[in-house]
């Protein structure tokens, strides 16, 4: 900072005082300090982009790790028609393959308070092409009358191309793992099983954990063209009668029949445990986020820290006529939330538009901007900048203004 | 507050921090869409049920499907009825190819009339038997009174023998007297004690006396003679009535014979016309014939191809009775004990849940069965299912044998195991 710029900053801080009324002169007092944070402008860019590295940091990777956690959970949000989810009591995720009885459809649909059942097979399987690839798919087996369970987004052509003998409706957003030269799947023939099967549709289904494309076909086909096993029907998909809570008729359902009963939100937090307990992933991204706390914690407060103690002469003069400790937190907090406001302004901005252009690339497509993380990271930007902040300050609040004097 | 170039510089950053924060906050991603609505309607629970039991249901007619089976073999040469038809009960539905057992009846008719024929003339050969036997037995009764007459003879002849016996023995002594008088004469030398005609005489009586004992004994030998020829006649005689008795004996044989051949020849007619009938009866057989009135569901043969006679895994047609139509309901039999005999219940058909129609309770099946039908692909279970048999009206409805149904059967409430026991299980 140099001494015409102080100066200068003196001067107004004179002026400010001498003629604002005192309501104004809060106002005052923030614009000076403004000003005397924009005048520092190596301090100013540096608290402004190591707040805003560090939100990036943060809600870049919280996003992609509540991506990643979710993926685990898409295959049951995927299916937005039905509350509950019936399965073995075994199983802990939705892509764990423990078939039940298809008898089990009957006894659902036989207890009380149950409106509707249906059938809903999930397996894996393998892809031929004609062009001779190979390529694993999660093969969906949906209810031959309602569809529940099949995506209606993005529909390349209407659901009852699910209809035909052997038809398929293939998850666009993954079509590239089978054809990676891009063709139009529509009407392509491939092989499952020795089962000549059509592509008839597309759809537009979440991204899940396995990333591999998902299949959908009718349950009779999806279960015709699998190998023999003892049992095929992996779920059954129950909506409740109105009046009834997901959560009872889950519970009912447990008691009655034996068999695992969840309500689709227990469900999808069941397929994000698994993955918070079966892999790497929390460890990974906390301590990336954790990276990016501590330098957001590391640079806001050692610039602030810095910017106040060069400043301490001005504070000093401002003390010395009469300033208030408590104007001077009111200025210093200003200009923390100055720079934590456009530092998170930055940094959110970056992970948004990083989001929101990533959607084109198949394999981001399926990390989301939530609101909480937006929300979440203002809050601890806030938090980190008016903490530093305060730190700072201290030394201000104890000064004695006499400093000035003795130059 | 005048906007110099100096506050816009200033104001860049914060504004442009603004536009990032709304640019982030425009594209948040969607929140999750729970409860949309299912493409199409599944099959629902009846809302005004607060209990149902949900099973699956095959339509079948309420006669069962009848697979009817030939009872020949052979090439199909008509087709009477269309899949669809309705049939009355003995309404012939194929014919099969029966030239060669024409033939073959002809030919056992023709072996039958022969047969008759036979018979006629063995029966009446019998009659004139029966008179041989008649003439026999008169011969008989001829030779027994020519023995009669024989025995008479014989007795005359020795009552003969015997007057000319007595004869003699008279005529002996009258000689003897003769004798012993002329041999007084004789002992008599003296010539002239008696005279010669006293002499003469007596030697005259003892030649007729002689002469007549002689006569006696001829006609003794005469009176045995007879008496030998009568014996001879007798034994003639009984030996006729013995010869008269073997020729009766035959011929009433030769009637028993005769008898015998014409029941013989009848039976022989009897079974050409028997073996007649078994082709007649088989001609008839050729001709497959509904068992029920009824609809035809399925015909798998046609004219020219060649009809098993047997179980067939295909049949050759399959028929029932469609109205009413049952529908075969599968009950768990976890749920089985939930549903009162009588129970009322509702179904709708694969493929159109929003036309729900209500179903009549028939009978349950008395045994439990393995679970059968699947609900499509390959499904092995190891549940048993209570099958329940319902009826339905199927005017209107357009319902197909063997199509599947989701049928939900009121039923009485789930009772929930007590909280104590519950509690109990837990630990």
């Amino acid at each position: 900072m140099n001494d015409e710029n102080e100066l200068k900053l003196r001067s107004s801080l004179m002026v400010s005082f001498g003629t604002q009324p005192r309501s104004r002169s809060i106002l005052g007092m923030v614009g000076i300090a403004l000003k005397m944070l924009m005048g520092d402008p190596v301090k100013y860019f540096g608290l402004v982009f190591g707040i805003g590295f560090s939100t990036l940091l943060m809600s870049q990777q919280a996003s992609i790790f509540v991506g990643l956690l979710t993926w685990g959970a898409n295959p049951v949000l995927d299916v937005r028609q039905a509350q509950v989810w019936v399965m073995d009591p075994r199983v802990k995720q939705p892509d764990q393959g423990q078939a039940i009885s298809d008898q089990s459809l009957y006894r659902v649909r036989s207890v009380d308070g149950v409106a509707w059942a249906v059938p809903y097979a999930r397996s894996a399987a393998t892809v031929k092409t004609m062009q001779g690839n190979i390529a694993a798919v999660t093969l969906v087996g949906v209810d031959n009358q309602s569809m529940v369970g099949l995506p209606e987004e993005n529909l390349a052509n209407s659901m009852s191309a699910i209809r035909g003998r052997n038809a398929a409706i293939l998850d666009g957003n993954t079509q590239h793992l089978i054809w990676a030269d891009g063709r139009d799947p529509i009407g392509q023939v491939v092989e499952i099983n020795d089962n000549r099967v059509v592509v008839t549709g597309l759809t537009s289904s979440l991204t899940n954990f396995s990333g591999l494309p998902t299949l959908y076909m009718k349950y009779s086909d999806a279960i015709a063209i699998t190998p023999p096993e003892r049992n095929k029907l992996s779920f059954v998909l129950v909506e409740p009668k109105p009046g009834v809570t997901p959560e009872d008729l889950a519970e009912r359902i447990s008691e009655v029949t034996g068999l695992k009963a969840l309500t689709r939100q227990q469900f999808a937090a069941a397929g994000t445990q698994f993955i918070i307990e079966n892999t790497g992933i929390p460890i990974s991204f906390g301590a990336a986020i954790g990276l990016g706390i501590l330098v957001a914690v590391v640079i806001t407060a050692l610039t602030l820290a810095m910017f106040v103690a060069e400043n301490l002469k001005n504070f000093g003069a401002l003390k010395a006529i009469g300033v208030t400790n408590r104007q001077i937190l009111v200025m210093v907090l200003s200009q923390a939330l100055l720079v934590g406001f456009i530092g998170y302004g930055i940094g959110i901005g970056g992970t948004a538009a990083f989001l929101y252009f990533g959607q084109a690339d198949p394999s981001l497509r399926g990390f989301k901007a939530l609101g909480e993380i937006v929300g979440g990271s203002a809050l601890l930007v806030m938090i980190i900048v008016l903490g530093s902040a305060y730190v700072s300050v201290r030394k201000v609040l104890k000064l004695d203004p006499a400093i000035v004097f003795r130059g | 507050m005048k906007l110099s170039p100096q506050l816009l510089r200033r104001l860049a950053l914060p504004i442009g921090a603004t536009g990032l924060i709304a640019f982030a906050v425009l594209t948040l991603s969607p929140p999750d869409k729970a409860g949309a609505a299912p493409p199409a309607p599944p099959a629902t629970a009846p809302t005004d049920q607060s209990s149902v039991v949900a099973a699956l249901g095959v339509i079948e007619p309420s006669s069962e499907v009848i697979d009817v089976g030939s009872e020949l073999s052979g090439v199909v040469r008509e087709v009477f009825v269309k899949p669809g038809d309705q049939v009355a009960a003995g309404a012939p539905l194929f014919r099969l190819d029966g030239r060669a057992l024409g033939a073959s009846l002809e030919a056992q008719m023709a072996a039958a009339q022969q047969a008759r024929a036979n018979s006629a003339a063995s029966a009446s050969r019998v009659p004139s038997l029966q008179a041989n036997a008649a003439n026999a037995a008169a011969g008989i009764a001829q030779a027994e009174a020519g023995v009669t007459t024989a025995r008479g003879a014989v007795t005359q002849a020795e009552g003969r023998l015997a007057n000319a016996q007595a004869a003699a023995n008279v005529a002996r002594l009258a000689l003897a007297d003769a004798q012993a008088r002329l041999g007084l004469f004789a002992t008599i030398s003296d010539p002239r004690a008696v005279s010669t005609d006293e002499r003469d005489r007596a030697r005259f009586a003892m030649e007729r006396a002689k002469a007549s004992y002689d006569q006696a004994r001829g006609a003794v030998l005469e009176a045995e003679g007879g008496l030998t020829s009568a014996r001879g006649g007798l034994g003639d005689a009984q030996a006729r009535l013995a010869a008269a008795k073997a020729t009766s004996a035959s011929a009433k044989a030769s009637i028993t014979e005769g008898q015998q051949a014409a029941l013989a020849a009848q039976a022989g007619a009897a079974q050409a016309a028997a073996q007649a009938k078994v082709v007649a009866t088989d001609l008839n057989r050729l001709i497959v014939r509904a068992p029920i009135a009824g609809q035809v569901l399925r015909l798998n043969i046609r004219v020219g191809e060649f009809a098993s006679a047997g179980t067939l895994a295909e049949p050759l047609v399959a028929m029932g009775a469609v109205t009413p139509m049952h529908v075969r309901v599968q009950i768990d039999e976890e749920d089985a004990a939930r549903i009162a005999s009588g129970a009322p219940a509702q179904a709708s058909l694969r493929g159109d849940a929003s036309k729900r129609f209500p179903l009549t309770f028939v009978r349950f099946e008395p045994q439990a069965m393995p679970k059968k039908n699947l609900n499509g692909g390959a499904e092995r279970v190891d549940t048993r299912v209570v099958e329940a048999i319902y009826a339905f009206n199927p005017s209107g409805i357009q319902a197909f044998v063997g199509q599947q149904m989701d049928v939900f059967v009121t039923a009485r409430p789930i009772v929930r195991a007590a909280a104590t026991q519950k509690s109990g299980d837990a630990k």
